[in-house]
């Protein structure tokens, strides 16, 4: 009979399982994101969780485009809902569940300026997206350098833009 | 020069002041810790690792210092174990204070923030979070009614009607907005009140699936900062009806308060534990920082302060080895500085007193090598002595006076008698006079030699500065010149001598001719008249007459050539050869021949002929006369040391007892016969030519007469 020892919390994950540049212009991103159960317990508590993504257009000879967002989850306890909010374009859904939450971030589409349209075929794009953990509450921003379950490793996809 | 001062101003205030802002940003970010305000928040781990980056240097810096005094105080430097003793003293006084304060801080932080977290707090929090929950639930419900109402009533009418049904139940209903949604999201028909509704967000796709089902999805939502309820409702099978009714004005603010506290104590109880990591690593890295820091600062301080203390140690160290007038650099206004002066002040003034000492000295030096030359070139003997008979100075013409090798002048007097015991009258004659305190004498000592008496003249006084007893704790010291009368006497003898010999030539020899030819007339005249024994007796008295006055020719030859002024006719002689021909007029008459030892090659002397031919045959007639039985007489010429000796030998009586160097005076001889002239002529000729004689005697009889001549 084999003795289980104490729990380890799963560790965060974060992945970007594929991105395209799609028409709109709007960015289109499959994410396979794994919050730890404390992460969680802080985004039921109160504490919103913000996702820092950045899109990046990287033409030789080019102008060089940058897309930077900002994804805030959050819970609304009275009202009972989990809300989606782009802080910089103020999208904003809400879920009543997390479950609901969660299951939209397997896919994010974020509309882009229209610049965007313009980016030729076969240009490299670069998608990463990690925790923004200046946007963590005062006394969580120090432990969440330290804590193995608060680090969410910054996710990367590149990938040349198809026409 | 200003600009190095504020270089260095500036690379010692930098990193302090720069710590000290660090520290200050740790203080700002814990308080900052407990907010939700981000004013620091950003810059924490910049912040930290400034400290990891501070803590790494001030370890460096504290372990070279460390290094630095630890080496000083094996090497024992001046002021290394001060430095030592005052950093462990500082540091001692330094960290109890900090950790105190760092215990306090920990325990009044942790109880600080356990004190945040009431249960009583929280259950009125949840209570009222509750309240709101189930009157929303009724707000919900009534919505939910109303939307249900109103999507029945849209499906009854035409689609092309909806548009002012919405319009018309938005009045009726005061709902915020109204708005029907086809299957793929499309508004199909809008109507809002509120202009944030203009556009109306189309539903989830998981609502919508729930909504075609047959349910109605009703949601309390955020709509700007305010509250509203969400409906959603099946209109038909591709559309659904969206509706957002207001919240009650009033309930609003409470709504966000209750929220908005319950946050904020849930968010409170979940950090409780990273707050108080939080503040723990910030008071620690701050308690590192300063401990450091102190430890660092008490090891300036100390280097500081006993800096000066040092420099005055280095500086006595470089006096005692007698390097004076060491300036050590001003130490400020305290009493170090004053000791700083004072240091430098007596520095200078032991400069100034070995520079007037050296000066001293070299005059001292100067007085003393003008006296060593006077007393040096003196042909009078010198020497000084104090009351304890040890001798301070003798000169050379002293050890030359006293047959002393300069080198082998003693250091007392006792030790001098002991060396030469023929000088134990005068060691005895010093003592005495010191002992009685004279403090000027004069005295003529006779000592006893081999080669006869030495006569001094002695004049002594007490030296100045010395009581005549040593009275003051300085023995006294006495000088006393004397000088070597014999040679004096002998001089004044030779030239007594010589006046005899020149009236004896002229008041003698003149009157001798006349008295011998007198006689020779007489016998001439008066023998013819006398017959018999008379006339026997005329002719012997007359050649006795005769032979007596040609006996005192002879005499008084020898005089005239002893009195003979030294005119030479110096020229170089090969000296075998002279030595040879003056042999060979005595081979013929001896009964055995001379021996010869004469030296190899021909030595040369610058002579003049005549009067060494007067010189060897003087010699050898000496030595003819005193061979009485053996006649056997060696003549030897030998090369030594830049001189030439020629030796006489005999085999005769040898040497009377007392002989000495009187017996190369005049009228000195051990012989019945002869003149007593012989050697005194030797010694003259020998003299004449730069040379000397003295006499020994031989083993097995006899005696040896030794001429030594330089050789050209």
């Amino acid at each position: 009979m084999a003795c289980a020892g104490p729990a380890t919390p799963p560790a965060p994950q974060a992945r970007i399982a594929q991105a395209v540049l799609a028409a709109g212009p709007a960015l289109d991103a499959d994410l396979r994101l794994v919050f730890s159960s404390t992460m969680l317990e802080a985004l039921d508590r109160g504490i919103p969780l913000t996702l820092s993504m950045e899109l990046r257009a990287d033409a030789r000879g080019a102008t060089r485009l940058i897309e930077l967002r900002r994804l805030e989850l959050r819970y609304l306890p009275l009202a009972q809902q989990y809300q989606w909010l782009e802080t910089e374009t103020g999208t904003r859904r809400t879920f009543p569940r997390r479950t609901q939450l969660l299951a939209a971030l397997d896919h994010v589409r974020l509309a882009l300026p229209a610049p965007w349209a313009d980016v030729a075929a076969g240009t490299p794009l670069t998608f990463t997206l990690n925790l923004d953990r200046r946007a963590l509450p005062g006394p969580l921003r120090l432990p969440s350098l330290l804590a193995r379950e608060w680090r969410l490793p910054e996710a990367r996809y590149a990938w040349p833009h198809a026409s | 020069m200003a600009t190095r001062k504020l270089t260095r101003l500036a690379l010692t205030a930098l990193p302090a002041l720069a710590l000290a802002a660090l520290l200050f940003a740790a203080l700002f970010l814990a308080g900052d810790a407990e907010t939700d305000e981000s004013r620091l928040g950003g810059f924490s781990p910049w912040l930290f690792g400034g400290a990891a980056v501070a803590v790494l240097v001030l370890v460096g810096t504290i372990t070279v210092a460390l290094g630095r005094l630890l080496r000083q105080v094996r090497a024992r430097a001046p002021g290394a174990r001060l430095a030592s003793r005052w950093t462990l003293a500082l540091v001692l006084l330094a960290v109890p204070p900090v950790l105190l304060v760092y215990g306090f801080a920990l325990r009044f932080v942790t109880t600080s923030i356990d004190s945040w977290f009431n249960v009583s707090v929280a259950e009125a929090l949840d209570d009222a979070l509750a309240l709101g929950r189930i009157y929303l639930d009724d707000q919900r419900a009534r919505a939910g009614s109303a939307t249900e109402a109103e999507a029945q009533a849209l499906a009854g009418l035409e689609r092309s009607t909806w548009s002012t049904a919405l319009d018309a139940a938005l009045d009726r209903r005061g709902a915020l907005g109204l708005a029907v949604f086809s299957g793929n999201g499309a508004v199909l028909a809008a109507a809002a009140a509120d202009p944030r509704l203009l556009l109306p967000a189309a539903p989830e796709a998981a609502t919508l699936l729930g909504v075609r089902n047959g349910g109605t999805d009703v949601q309390v939502e955020p709509l700007g900062s305010d509250l509203a309820v969400r409906a959603v409702s099946r209109v038909d099978a591709d559309a659904v009806l969206v509706a957002t009714w207001p919240l009650p004005a009033a309930v609003q603010p409470l709504a966000r308060r209750i929220e908005s506290s319950w946050h904020d104590y849930q968010r409170l109880a979940f950090l409780r534990g990273s707050l108080k990591l939080t503040f723990v690593l910030i008071l620690s890295a701050v308690l590192l920082l300063s401990l450091l820091f102190a430890v660092l600062a008490a090891l300036r301080v100390a280097r500081r302060q006993v800096e000066p203390v040092a420099r005055l140690a280095r500086g006595t160290q470089e006096i005692a080895a007698g390097h004076l007038g060491q300036q050590l650099p001003p130490a400020g206004d305290d009493e170090l500085g004053f000791l700083t002066d004072s240091f430098n002040r007596m520095s200078a003034e032991l400069a100034s007193a070995s520079e007037r000492e050296q000066a001293s000295q070299a005059e001292t030096e100067r007085q003393r090598a003008y006296l060593q030359a006077v007393l040096e070139r003196l042909s009078s003997g010198v020497i000084a002595y104090d009351a304890d008979g040890r001798l301070r100075t003798a000169n050379a013409a002293a050890a030359q006076i006293l047959a002393l090798a300069e080198a082998q002048v003693p250091a007392t007097l006792d030790a001098l008698a002991a060396l030469r015991p023929a000088l134990g009258p005068l060691v005895a004659l010093l003592a005495a006079r010191a002992r009685e305190g004279v403090r000027e004498w004069r005295e003529e000592l006779r000592l006893a030699a081999d080669d006869g008496d030495q006569v001094l003249v002695l004049r002594a006084a007490t030296l100045p500065g010395a009581g005549a007893s040593g009275a003051g704790g300085v023995a006294a010291r006495y000088v006393v010149v004397f000088d070597d009368q014999t040679v004096l006497n002998q001089a004044q003898r030779e030239a007594a001598w010589g006046e005899v010999a020149r009236r004896l030539a002229h008041e003698v020899k003149n009157p001798l001719t006349p008295i011998q030819l007198a006689a020779e007339r007489m016998e001439y005249k008066l023998a013819p008249r006398l017959e018999g024994e008379d006339r026997a007796l005329l002719g012997k008295a007359t050649q006795t007459i005769v032979a007596q006055v040609e006996a005192l020719k002879a005499m008084v030859n020898a005089f005239g050539d002893y009195a003979r002024p030294p005119q030479l006719r110096l020229e170089p002689l090969a000296l075998n050869a002279l030595v040879a021909a003056v042999l060979d007029l005595y081979d013929q008459s001896l009964p055995q021949p001379v021996v010869r030892a004469l030296a190899p090659g021909e030595p040369r002397v610058r002579a003049d002929a005549v009067r060494m031919r007067q010189l060897l045959h003087n010699l050898v007639k000496n030595a003819l006369e005193a061979s009485t039985g053996d006649p056997a007489i060696t003549v030897a010429t030998r090369v030594a040391g830049g001189q030439v000796e020629i030796e006489v030998a005999d085999r005769g009586g040898g040497l009377p007892p007392d002989f000495d160097a009187r017996w190369f005076e005049p009228y000195r001889s051990g012989k019945a016969r002869g003149s007593g002239l012989g050697l005194a002529i030797v010694r003259k000729v020998a003299e004449e030519h730069g040379g000397s004689v003295r006499a020994e005697r031989r083993d097995g009889g006899g005696a040896r007469f030794v001429v030594t001549l330089p050789l050209a």
